[in-house]
């Protein structure tokens, strides 16, 4: 039976020689069944000790943890049949696999024949099979992970939490186990959080992501929602990469305002939520993709800019260019056989789409 | 915003993790605290009050300040040829390729001195260079001196530079042969690079290994007593000598009480100043390593010299001793027989007995006692952690002669009288020697990582299964090492026993000694011998032991 997870007023300080730390600053959040959130964001933002909240492994300075609709705060971790895949898969050294997946079992005390028959249809599950019998050592990484999903999968949790489970894999391994992980999830259907702090692999697999600092949930989004709508500077910087160029607001009129940027005044949209924040007068961010502008040749409806460098990358030329302002731009362009590749020092125009441009309050 | 001062969740305390946290503590109040305390009371407080006439009063004596001083310099000698000794060892096994068989070779003598009672080397000494000595006959010098200065620094040499070894071993492994390579790259050659790369990487590993031997040799009582002579006075030994020839135990404290500030004086520069100083050369994935470099052929050749030199010396010694247990009357009477061993089965049977049942009670109750220190003090958030585990190590760090001394003051009058009893040595066997234990499971733990535990309750364990089924069997080398230190130095130990020993309680180590003040020689070398066998079997009992308990405590590679 699959259920949802909610944190309420979820927080955690940890006190060291007399300092204290808020690690976790009032986390408000929904999960519902079956979902599959990735908590995103720098190291030391507080994601994994949410994760290790809900696991039980530390307890919250205030706040508590539903489980379905259990409040799981007060339990201890070994009653709350929650599974756990850890950074470095945690597989005990001195366990063969099949006693590795088999741990939790024994620990319920099933019938030798039933442990036997649920080790083989987890290995199965995690399409590795034969290797019963060997140390975790004597594994690749990949397939320690694959032991590590096995063993929490086998006692058949209601909730899984993984914790940076791809970290420790190469860069192809990775892309491959994501998708895996991903369709094993939807298949069990099981409520899933996940921690990273790749981008790439939040964006991939979640149904929504959350993203923190500093302990606090800086917005929740489906992963398509918080690139084209970030809710702060720091989301939209930390989602994708992004220019910021602070101007000035000169005219606000119903969902549309004028910002000026260095003699050029860009009409960008604001949503309704949104209007009240904004007022004339202010100083305001405009964020703005590398891929949504474009390079021409300058003339008053464009930024002007001198090109710094130059990286042919393939699939896409990168460019750095300094606009008047002295702020450095960074422009992507999609490859084409005709594309004109601007040398470094050539002096270009920049175009930016309005409808491209998202403003928010500095 | 919400406050933090209402409603704060305090994780819940385990009633019998409580209870286990204060029986230790009480503990270590009893038999590290209170006997030490006793010790200062007795050194500092006489005629009513505070002060220094008992100190005053026994460094007025020339002998004693002599005895001092003596103390230093044979401390710093055997500090330097020890660490030098082991330097050379260490190198050789580490950075020269040598044939299997004599690496092997190597670490058996190495072994040798850990596992025999503290005696050996002065008793094999004495039958080569003493009187009637083996050599001098051979050498036709039989004026020759072996008592003094140069015999205890020979014999403290002999039984201390492994542990010298032991540690340069570990710090020439840490260095990073790569670092070798590049300055071999620049042109270097193998001797030049050991002067400019492989030796000052080595500094911080030697200070460490001369501290460490410099500490040995301040509280080493049995070979000063039978090498030194009454020319050549020593500390621990005077302090002995106080107590025993002259019932001055107040005076006998305050020599020991002496033998403090330096002993102190080197641990805190070990623990605080050398620590600090290691080059760290290994840091997770290691590229791949080389084989090793020299340090140049003609270097080479003079240490394998050297070593082959030492090392058949310690051969020889350690025949000797077997030798002159077989023999009537060693240098007279060279005619093979039993009887020396017959004396050990029937006048020396009690202390065999009495010192097997010390040992194996010590062991049993002190290595359970390191296991439960080190894991409290590594692995639970209780009050007091950093004073528990000084607690627990002081009584090892301090000269056995002062702890001796300490107990025979504390337990012989007020309100906890043990003199004479098994639980008084005990009692000093297990706060003593649990140090190794402590260290090596602190040591192995935390090379753990805390997720492995984690894991275990997370799949559904208790905290007593995890700590059953995952904990143990990870820190199970750690408990071997423990439990074999234990066993070795309860059979050999005497620095700090010998003031506890009764008409009802023998030890081996207090006979041997006794065999040597009445120059029985060849009895000596048989009760050595006897006591060697012992120890050798009680490590193949326990690794026995712990080879069928955790049968994957020998699969090389642990992984993760």
């Amino acid at each position: 039976m699959t259920v949802p997870i909610y944190l309420k007023h979820l927080t955690k300080v940890f006190y060291s020689n007399g300092t204290a730390l808020k690690a976790v600053d009032d986390v408000n959040l929904q999960i519902e069944a079956g979902e599959l959130v990735t908590l995103l964001g720098p190291s030391g933002c507080g994601k994994t000790t949410i994760l290790r909240m809900i696991a039980g492994f530390e307890t919250p300075t205030e706040g508590q943890v539903f489980i379905g609709k259990r409040d799981v705060t007060d339990i201890v971790a070994n009653k709350r049949n929650i599974g756990y895949v850890f950074q470095n898969y945690a597989l005990f050294p001195h366990m063969t696999v099949f006693d590795n997946i088999a741990y939790g079992l024994k620990v319920r005390k099933l019938p030798a024949y039933e442990i036997k028959r649920r080790v083989t249809e987890a290995l199965q599950m995690v399409s590795l099979e034969g290797v019963e019998n060997r140390f975790p050592n004597q594994l690749s990484g990949g397939e320690q992970q694959r032991v590590a999903l096995a063993r929490v999968l086998v006692i058949k949790p209601q909730v899984l939490l993984m914790d940076e489970p791809l970290s420790n894999l190469d860069a192809k391994l990775r892309i491959y186990m994501r998708a895996e992980i991903r369709q094993l999830q939807k298949k069990l259907g099981i409520t899933c959080i996940y921690v990273t702090h790749d981008q790439k692999e939040a964006l991939a697999m979640a149904d929504r992501i959350a993203v923190l600092n500093e302990g606090k949930v800086e917005q929740v989004a489906t992963p398509f929602e918080l690139y084209v709508n970030p809710a702060s500077l720091f989301v939209a910087d930390f989602i994708g990469q992004a220019n910021i160029l602070k101007g000035k607001a000169s005219s606000i009129k119903g969902e549309l305002m004028d910002v000026l940027f260095h003699g050029v005044t860009f009409t960008v949209q604001i949503d309704a939520q949104r209007r009240f924040k904004f007022n004339v007068g202010d100083e305001v961010a405009l964020v703005v993709r590398p891929e949504s502008i474009k390079l021409g040749n300058a003339d008053n409806r464009s930024l002007k800019g001198k090109v710094v460098s130059t990286v042919f990358l393939g699939d896409e030329i990168e460019y750095a260019v300094e606009i008047t302002s002295g702020d450095l731009i960074r422009v992507t362009e999609p490859y084409r056989k005709d594309a004109h590749l601007y040398s470094e020092g050539e002096t270009v125009g920049l175009y930016l789409d309005p409808l491209d441009i998202k403003a928010l309050p500095v | 915003m919400r406050s933090f001062s209402k409603n704060k969740r305090r994780q819940k305390p385990d009633t019998a993790l409580v209870a286990l946290w204060l029986g230790i503590w009480i503990f270590l109040s009893v038999f590290v605290l209170y006997p030490l305390a006793r010790l200062i009371y007795v050194v500092f407080f006489s005629d009513g009050g505070v002060s220094l006439a008992v100190l005053n009063k026994v460094f007025s004596s020339w002998y004693n300040r002599k005895a001092f001083i003596n103390s230093l310099i044979l401390a710093s000698a055997v500090g330097i040829s020890g660490t030098a000794f082991g330097f050379l060892f260490a190198f050789s096994v580490t950075r020269i390729n040598l044939p299997k068989i004599v690496k092997w070779f190597i670490s058996a003598i190495i072994v040798l001195p850990f596992v025999s009672p503290p005696f050996t080397s002065s008793i094999a000494l004495t039958m080569v260079l003493g009187p009637n000595g083996l050599l001098l006959k051979l050498l036709h010098i039989p004026d020759f001196n072996i008592y003094g200065f140069l015999g205890t620094w020979i014999a403290e040499t002999l039984t201390y530079f492994p542990v010298a070894f032991l540690t340069l071993t570990a710090v020439l492994q840490a260095i990073d042969p790569n670092l070798e390579d590049a300055a071999m790259s620049m042109g270097s050659t193998a001797w030049h690079t050991f002067c400019t790369v492989t030796l000052p990487l080595s500094i911080p590993g030697l200070a460490n290994a001369f501290l460490l031997l410099f500490g040995s040799s301040l509280a080493d009582f049995a070979t000063p007593l039978v090498m030194a002579g009454h020319t050549f006075p020593v500390l621990p030994t005077q302090a002995y000598m106080q107590i025993t020839g002259m019932y001055d135990i107040q005076g006998g404290a305050a020599i020991s009480f002496v033998l403090l500030v330096p002993a102190l004086i080197v641990y805190l520069l070990q623990h605080y100043w050398v620590e600090g100083r290691y080059y760290v050369t290994v840091s997770g994935k290691a590229g791949a390593r080389s084989k090793p470099k020299g340090a140049g052929t003609i270097a080479e050749a003079v240490m394998l010299a050297v070593i082959s030199f030492i090392s058949l010396f310690i051969i020889f010694l350690y025949s000797i001793i077997f030798l002159g247990s077989l023999v009537k009357v060693w240098g007279v009477d060279n005619s093979f027989t039993l009887e020396n061993y017959m004396y050990v089965f029937t006048v020396g049977w009690k202390a065999v007995k009495d010192t097997v049942m010390i040992a194996l009670v010590s062991t049993g109750i002190g290595s359970v006692l390191g296991v439960a220190i080190g894991y409290l003090v590594n692995r639970k958030e209780l009050p007091g952690r950093k004073a528990l585990e000084f607690m627990s190590l002081l009584n090892y760090v301090l000269p056995g002669t002062v702890i001796g001394i300490a107990y025979a003051i504390a337990f012989s009058s007020g309100p906890i009288v043990l003199t004479g009893t098994m639980t008084i040595i005990v009692a000093l066997c297990v706060s003593r020697y649990d140090a190794t234990g402590i260290r090596a499971t602190t040591a192995t733990l935390k090379q753990i990582d805390p997720s492995l535990e984690e894991a275990s309750l997370n799949l559904g364990a208790s905290k007593l299964t995890t700590f059953r089924k995952v904990t143990v069997p990870l820190i199970a080398p750690a408990i071997a090492t423990g439990t074999r230190y234990l066993f070795v130095v309860s059979m050999t130990a005497i620095s700090a026993t010998i003031f506890l020993v009764s008409v009802r309680w023998s030890l081996l180590t207090v006979r041997i000694l006794e065999c040597i003040t009445e120059l029985l020689f060849a009895q000596a070398a048989a009760f050595s011998v006897v006591l060697v066998l012992i120890v050798a079997l009680a490590m193949w009992a326990i690794r026995l032991l712990f080879s069928m308990l955790y049968p994957n405590y020998f699969r090389e590679q642990r992984g993760i």
